[in-house]
This record gives structure tokens, sequence and C-alpha cells, in this order.
């Protein structure tokens, strides 16, 4: 896996992709090589944006009081003017909780900051994001996705329509019919401590991402473990820096909003 | 999250830690730079009595959510006790650093090691 995006259908033939910061030369590359040939062109628009994530239950209504007219549904978009300043606004989000994605032009994203935080929004950083995104069980490119891995292992199968022979599709269908040695799994730590990225998983494995859930108040995290244990209530063994931790395989996500 | 604190009673270690020393024993902690600096505490393994420390080594881990961080001994000795509350309550370290957050209590191997550490205003000094 190259990367793990989102692109938003702007028209029939237009459409807008959100890469990684830290992949976006990267993914401009290599979807101008795969242009080659095709009707098709590939600009970096990526200095034409600046995104802020609205996120948590009452985001839509802080933003609506914001904006010109509804917000888009859940995986959908649409331009509105927010706070009078013309944005792309986006129903996604990396929290596992409702709300909205508005892409603004860099030089009025101060504005539209101001004037969320203003209507009620509690600004949070990295950290905040990171727990969040665990517990809904996202993972994380870097940590949990990188460029040996593939998404069947992931547990991206959700994804990926081999139908359209999209490239890997080939890969993809052949770990989809005869399984991959590793996969990905959510775990909760058993009793105290923290694993953390990189922290080997005893008998074979690794942890892509840990940190404690305020929600859960446990240490959670996501491993790649051999597909033989890779059932959900399976015990696995964390080396925490030198200390044994138990954590038990659990379901995604590991934590799901009140409703 | 109490405002910023340097008390005068508390001698400190570069690495932001304070003892409080008193005869022959000290009680350890991280100052309010430390505990700003981590964010909220949710996790102190507690070390285990009887446990040697060193002056400018590890004796134990303090964890947030966005880190993990050494705790460096500002003093040498045995540790004699331990703040088995932080298991926890480990956010008492944020709201209360010097008092009900200090970490362990150690009897001293060389208390003239404490000539070596800083008081609060050369501490303080060193965060500017």
């Amino acid at each position: 896996m190259l990367d793990d995006l989102f692109t938003y259908r702007l028209a029939d033939c237009e459409f807008l992709t959100v890469t990684n910061a830290a992949n976006h030369e990267k993914d401009l590359a290599w979807m101008q090589t795969q242009a080659e040939g095709f009707d098709v062109d590939v600009v970096d628009r990526a200095a034409d944006f600046a995104m802020l994530a609205v996120q948590g239950p009452e985001a839509r209504d802080v933003v609506t009081r914001l904006a010109d007219g509804s917000l888009p549904s859940r995986f959908h978009c649409c331009e509105r003017d927010v706070a009078g300043v013309p944005a792309l606004v986006c129903g996604t989000g990396y929290t596992g909780e409702d709300g909205v994605e508005l892409l603004v032009a860099p030089v009025a994203a101060a504005v539209v900051w101001d004037a969320v935080v203003k209507a009620g929004a509690t600004p949070a950083g990295l950290g905040a994001r990171d727990t969040l995104r665990l517990e809904a069980c996202f993972h994380l490119y870097g940590n949990d996705l990188v460029e040996d891995r593939g998404p069947i292992e992931a547990g991206l199968g959700w994804c990926c329509k081999e139908q359209t022979a999209f490239i890997g599709s080939e890969r993809v269908a052949q770990d989809r019919a005869q399984g991959t040695a590793e996969k990905l799994v959510p775990f909760v730590i058993d009793g105290p401590g923290i694993a953390r990225h990189g922290n080997p998983v005893l008998g074979g494995g690794v942890v892509t991402s840990g940190t404690f859930s305020p929600c859960l108040e446990q240490g959670i995290g996501m491993a790649y473990v051999s597909a033989e244990r890779a059932q959900v209530g399976t015990r696995i063994e964390l080396d925490v820096r030198g200390t044994i931790r138990l954590a038990t395989i659990a379901q995604k996500p590991l934590y799901r909003k009140e409703r | 999250m109490p405002d910023p604190s340097y008390p005068d009673d508390l001698l400190y270690h570069a690495e932001h830690d304070w003892a409080r020393v008193e005869g022959e024993q000290a009680t350890l902690g991280i100052t309010w730079y430390a505990q700003d600096q981590l964010g909220e505490v949710v996790f102190f393994e507690t070390p285990e009595v009887g446990r040697q420390v060193r002056k400018d080594e590890p004796y134990a881990e303090v964890e947030s959510v966005k880190a993990v961080s050494d705790v460096i001994s500002p003093l040498s000795g045995v540790v004699v006790a331990v703040n088995d509350s932080l298991k926890d309550q480990p956010e008492t370290i944020n709201e209360d650093p010097y008092g009900e957050g200090w970490l362990v209590k150690i009897k001293l191997s060389d208390p003239s090691e404490g000539d070596a550490l800083m008081k609060a205003d050369a501490y303080e000094a060193t965060l500017q």
C-alpha cells in the first residue's frame, strides 16, 4: 500500500484527492506516472487548500450555524460558504465520530478556525486525534499501513473491488483467496500498561499502533499477528520495553459511541 | 491543572525532577514543567521497594497519551516507599506534582550528592 486516502468526486469527471502530507510528493508522482496515455490531467492542488476537521456529536450543529446551506450527508461533499468563506464541506473524518471536514483557501483558514471555535468547537491536537482514530480502529499510514503490507492483511478488503481491475487487484484477489500469513488485529491490554508502535508480539508479530484509550481507560492498539492466532479473544503477549504485557485480541471497533 | 510553581524547599535536577531531602531520606517527583510537557499522565508504574536508584539514571517511566518518558533520579539510594495511589490515579502527578503526586521515597546513599542539584531559582532559569 502506497497510501491511505480519500478522494472526493466534485463533478462527473473531476476528483479531489486528499493525500497524507508525508506521502504527497510520492502519491503525486505515482498518479502522474499512471496517468500517462490517458486523457486526464493530474494537477497538484496541495498549496490551494487548508483542511479543518470539525468532529464530534455537536460538530454538525456548530458548522450548520456558520454555513449558508445544509451540510452533506456522510461520505458526500458540497460547496458552501462557511463563516463567509467558500469551502468544500465533506461529510468525512478520522475520529469515529460524526462531523465534517472543511477544505478552504489557506489564507482564509484562520477566519474559519476562529469562527468555528467561537461557535463552540474546542481545538484538539494530534494526540487527541490519535486516541480517537485508534478507538475507532482507523488505520494510520506509516504505522498500520506500509508499502510492504497489502490491504487484505490490514483488514481493508472492504475497500477493494477486484472486478474493477484496479492496479494491484491481482495480488489482492490472490491474498483474499489464499489468505495472508499475518493479519492486523485490534487489542486491549488486560492490565495496566501501554504498548507502543514497534513493540514485538511474542511468538511473532509487531504492534503498529498503541496508546491509552481515554474512553476505555485501558491500553489499546493494533498489531500484525500470524493469521492462525488472529481470532477475537486470543491472548497475546507484548514486549513493552522489556516488560511483558498480556493483551486480548478484540472486535473492531474498540470503542463505539453510544447512540 | 495548577499554576506553574517551583517551591523553594526542593532541590532540582536538570531532567525536570525534584527532591525533598529530609535527613537521610528524600522524596522524589517530577516538576510542574515536566508534567506540563507530558500532558495528562495516564500511567505510572511504581518501582519496587528495595530497588537501588542511582543519581542521573532512570528509575521509572511515566506515560501520557502522547509519550513515554524516563524519570531520572536526582539522587542515589534505595527505594523505601512508593506512592501506590498513583496506580489508580496517575493524574495526581498533574494535579499536585509536589504534594500528593510524589513518586517515591528513597534512603540516601550519599547525601552530599544534593550539593550538585539546583535551587528553585536556578532551575527555573533553565526553563527560560
